[in-house]
């Protein structure tokens, strides 16, 4: 993903929660569903408004204090997938 | 009722999808429509009060809703109806006699998102013939075959459900030759008619007995390996056979299947995530069980309705419900791999959730059939 690529939320996809540590996104148009970890939601929440990738390394580094090595590759790998099955996308 | 040794399973904080009667009217007088009676006594909710039930429904996060009836295409309104699910970011399907379908639905289905959002139009097809047909759906065939190929035609995601009664039951080979061969459809479905509403009334008309199912149910069998992944049932003759060979496996190999909780009364899985809507507004648990109201949409919050109701609650609880606790089961050399089957079916003819489903009875079926297994026949 372009770091400086801005995403926003598909304001057609839905949220549900489906336990403590799992979301679930729905693609209405598509019928796609994604489940989610806390990670994934956390990404989610931020494409509330438009945020690069960039800005979304930042929040998790000021939010969290134990992050793990491979995050940007995490954080790469989601934002890849939710892209791809139309939950947020770029500007 | 509380069992230490087992538990109910988890269900979603919400209602995943939900099945909508939002109409009681109908143009048929189907013979074994389980519906009937509700139809009569209740009436339907204005375009109003539908549409502030699918913003409710879209505010707990349901993803997918089937409208059906009655029939759903008597409402002149539907497309608005179809129009507020869509806005409240949901998919849907239609589950209809087909009857009423024409250019001009065909035409609307096209606008905005309505054909978008559409996971599928199910048409209730009884018979290859208007003569068999007609018994069960009077005066329908032509009008719903019509229907049929209109929306085949235009590559709408159609599928057929046939329901197989007494009524039908010498036109099985014929019926899925014209659905799946002259009509053309990938796939076809199948269940039975039930002895409830007017199946009630017509029972000895249309009800298949433990004979029946199993005729029925090896021709089926013979169809599918005719037609391979082309005929799919649920419940009905096909999947009271294939259940009662899993019992017979799990049986001889000592080993429960993981396809339902055996010994329990587990069969339906059904009210874990998804719930009913009838008419009037009123939630159930399933269409099956609509005398079991858990409240109504225009006035009860839908998602304490999910989490509190004694009524699903005790639905939910049925499934870990041991059958060897129940007297008439407690010395069955089945009970310990049966599931009682559907509660709809038992709640309307026993009044209860808490027993079996006779007609489902393995030892009842072996017994009338004089066999000593379902690989037997």
């Amino acid at each position: 993903m372009h770091r400086e690529t801005a995403y926003l939320r598909n304001p057609e996809a839905v949220v549900r929660e489906e336990s403590e540590n799992a979301s679930l996104l729905f693609n209405p148009d598509t019928g796609d569903v994604l489940v989610i970890n806390a990670t994934g939601r956390f990404i989610w929440d931020l494409c509330a408004e438009r945020n690069t990738m960039n800005d979304i390394i930042r929040e998790f580094k000021e939010n969290f204090d134990c992050l793990p090595a491979n995050l940007v590759e995490d954080i790469d790998s989601y934002m890849s997938i939710m892209t791809e099955g139309g939950f947020i996308g770029s500007q | 009722m509380a069992h230490s040794d087992v538990s109910v399973p988890g269900h979603a904080s919400t209602p995943a999808s939900a099945d909508i009667s939002i109409t009681g009217k109908c143009n048929i007088k189907c013979r074994y429509c389980f519906y009937a009676d509700e139809m009569a006594a209740r009436s339907d909710l204005s375009t109003e009060d539908w549409k502030s039930v699918f913003r409710k429904l879209g505010d707990a996060k349901v993803m997918r809703v089937t409208l059906t009836g009655g029939e759903p295409f008597t409402r002149s309104d539907i497309f608005k109806l179809i129009d507020s699910v869509i806005e409240n970011r949901m998919r849907y399907s239609v589950l209809t006699n087909g009857t009423l379908i024409n250019e001009k639905i065909i035409e609307a289905f096209k606008t905005g998102k309505r054909r978008l959002r559409l996971d599928s139009i199910q048409i209730s097809i009884d018979g290859s013939c208007a003569e068999v047909h007609n018994r069960s759906r009077p005066d329908s065939f032509d009008s719903a075959v019509r229907g049929l190929r209109l929306l085949k035609k235009e590559g709408f995601p159609v599928n057929v459900r046939a329901t197989i009664s007494r009524h039908n039951m010498e036109d099985l080979e014929a019926m899925t030759a014209f659905l799946l061969e002259d009509i053309g459809l990938p796939f076809m479905t199948n269940n039975e008619a039930s002895p409830v509403g007017t199946g009630c009334t017509y029972k000895d008309e249309v009800a298949l007995d433990h004979r029946d199912i199993l005729e029925a149910g090896l021709r089926l069998e013979k169809l599918q390996k005719r037609y391979p992944g082309r005929i799919i049932a649920q419940a009905g003759p096909l999947a009271q056979l294939r259940m009662y060979r899993e019992m017979e496996d799990a049986r001889k190999a000592d080993q429960l299947t993981s396809r339902w909780k055996m010994g329990s009364l587990s069969s339906c899985g059904g009210v874990f995530d998804k719930l009913a809507i009838l008419h009037d507004g009123s939630i159930v648990p399933c269409s099956m069980l609509h005398d079991l109201t858990m409240g109504n949409l225009k006035t009860d919050d839908l998602q304490d309705m999910w989490k509190n109701s004694a009524v699903i609650r005790k639905i939910r609880d049925r499934y870990v419900f041991p059958m060897s606790d129940i007297p008439e089961c407690a010395n069955c050399e089945w009970v310990r791999f049966c599931n009682g089957g559907c509660p709809g079916i038992v709640q309307q003819t026993r009044r209860t959730v808490l027993l079996p489903d006779l007609r489902m009875c393995y030892r009842r079926f072996l017994k009338i059939n004089s066999i000593k297994s379902v690989y037997d026949a």
